[in-house]
């Protein structure tokens, strides 16, 4: 029973994000059971280790150059705004420039609320929330399966816990 | 990462295109392993680093150092990052490999060294392709960008205990793979 206490939160024992006095208790249940300690020893070898030892990457050379082209080079916005002055001046030749640009940037105004406005990702958010869910409720069953018989400790009880 | 110095920071926001490059120096390997880690595929972890970069100058003058950058900037690349891995999805994403070593490799380097190198890039890809890509940005930003749990929460905007939740269910499904020996035990 005790097991599954120690399941739910060695994790952040070997992460070291847990409060002293747990830390200590958990120190001492590893000393003392051989299961508990291989887990711990496998979630550092098999799992944590590749990914510490894992180097930086670097991006390709050229990337900065890419990135400096991009920003230097007027953007679509700037021509976006110009072709709308041009655009106003054909259909209304305002005398005055400083109402064309008012009418240019309330345009602009408006095309960027309905652009932004629209959820265009949402419903890929939700079905990777779905399957987030999914896929936890498949991994909690193979990770019970590997190291307890029956019960593996639920998500919340890392909360219940604590609390 | 080491934190961007303040006068670096200030001088970009008044459009100083050294201390932007500065800054790219700085970032750019790490909002790359990032990248590189949450979608596990070379091409689009380049176009996210481009594009991260690009809104990082775009949006720069509206950083107000209320939080640090790399936690900003790790915001930025994370949502990037797994916004480009949704796109792509499952089935694209085994059409195209990725070898690092091919192309960030300078000089010679003795054979043996060379295929461990291989078999441990290997072994991470397949791990990480077993995880979705919030997992993957949770179990990257700790394992390999070294994050404490609440930078994490901070970075991702998640409660700390989901932080947890994530890592334990993430790292259970690995070692669970692990040792089926789905994923080779060469290390
Ligand atoms: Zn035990």
């Amino acid at each position: 029973m005790y097991c599954k206490k120690i399941h739910a939160l060695i994790n952040s024992y070997i992460d070291g994000e847990l409060p002293g006095k747990l830390k200590e208790e958990i120190r001492l249940h590893l000393e003392s059971c051989p299961g508990c300690k291989q887990l711990e020893q496998d979630l550092r070898a098999l799992v944590i280790k590749p990914l510490k030892e894992s180097s930086l990457k670097e991006p390709p050379a050229d990337l900065w150059f890419k990135i400096k082209a991009a920003i230097e080079k007027p953007g679509p916005l700037t021509s976006f705004v110009d072709q709308i002055i041009a655009g106003i001046n054909i259909v209304f030749p305002l005398r005055k420039p400083v109402l064309a640009f008012a009418a240019t940037v309330l345009i602009t105004v408006i095309a960027i609320v309905l652009a932004i406005g629209i959820p265009y990702n949402s419903r890929e958010t939700t079905a990777m929330d779905l399957a987030e869910q999914a896929e936890f409720i498949y991994s909690l069953d193979d990770a019970a399966s590997v190291y307890s018989g029956n019960g593996f400790g639920l998500g919340t009880a890392i909360e219940e816990f604590l609390l | 990462m080491q934190e961007i110095p303040k006068d670096t920071l200030t001088l970009a926001q008044q459009g100083d295109i050294r201390a932007f490059e500065d800054i790219y120096r700085t970032s750019s390997g790490f909002v790359y392993t990032l990248a590189l880690r949450v979608t596990n595929n070379r091409q689009d972890a380049e176009e996210v680093a481009q594009d991260v970069f690009l809104k990082v100058y775009k949006n720069i003058r509206k950083f107000r150092f209320e939080s640090t950058f790399k936690t900003w900037i790790y915001r930025i690349t994370t949502n990037t990052a797994i916004n480009a891995a949704i796109r792509r999805g499952r089935r694209a994403m085994r059409e195209i490999e990725y070898n690092d070593n091919i192309q960030h490799t300078h000089g010679y380097e003795p054979q043996q060294e060379k295929i461990e190198k291989d078999e441990k890039e290997q072994i991470i890809k397949s791990m990480l392709e077993t995880l979705n890509p919030k997992q993957r940005s949770c179990l990257v930003l700790r394992d390999i960008e070294g994050l404490s749990y609440e930078e994490i929460s901070r970075t991702l905007k998640i409660n700390i205990n989901t932080v947890r939740s994530r890592l334990k269910r993430a790292r259970e499904s690995l070692l669970a793979l692990r040792k089926k020996g789905v994923i080779k035990n060469v290390l």
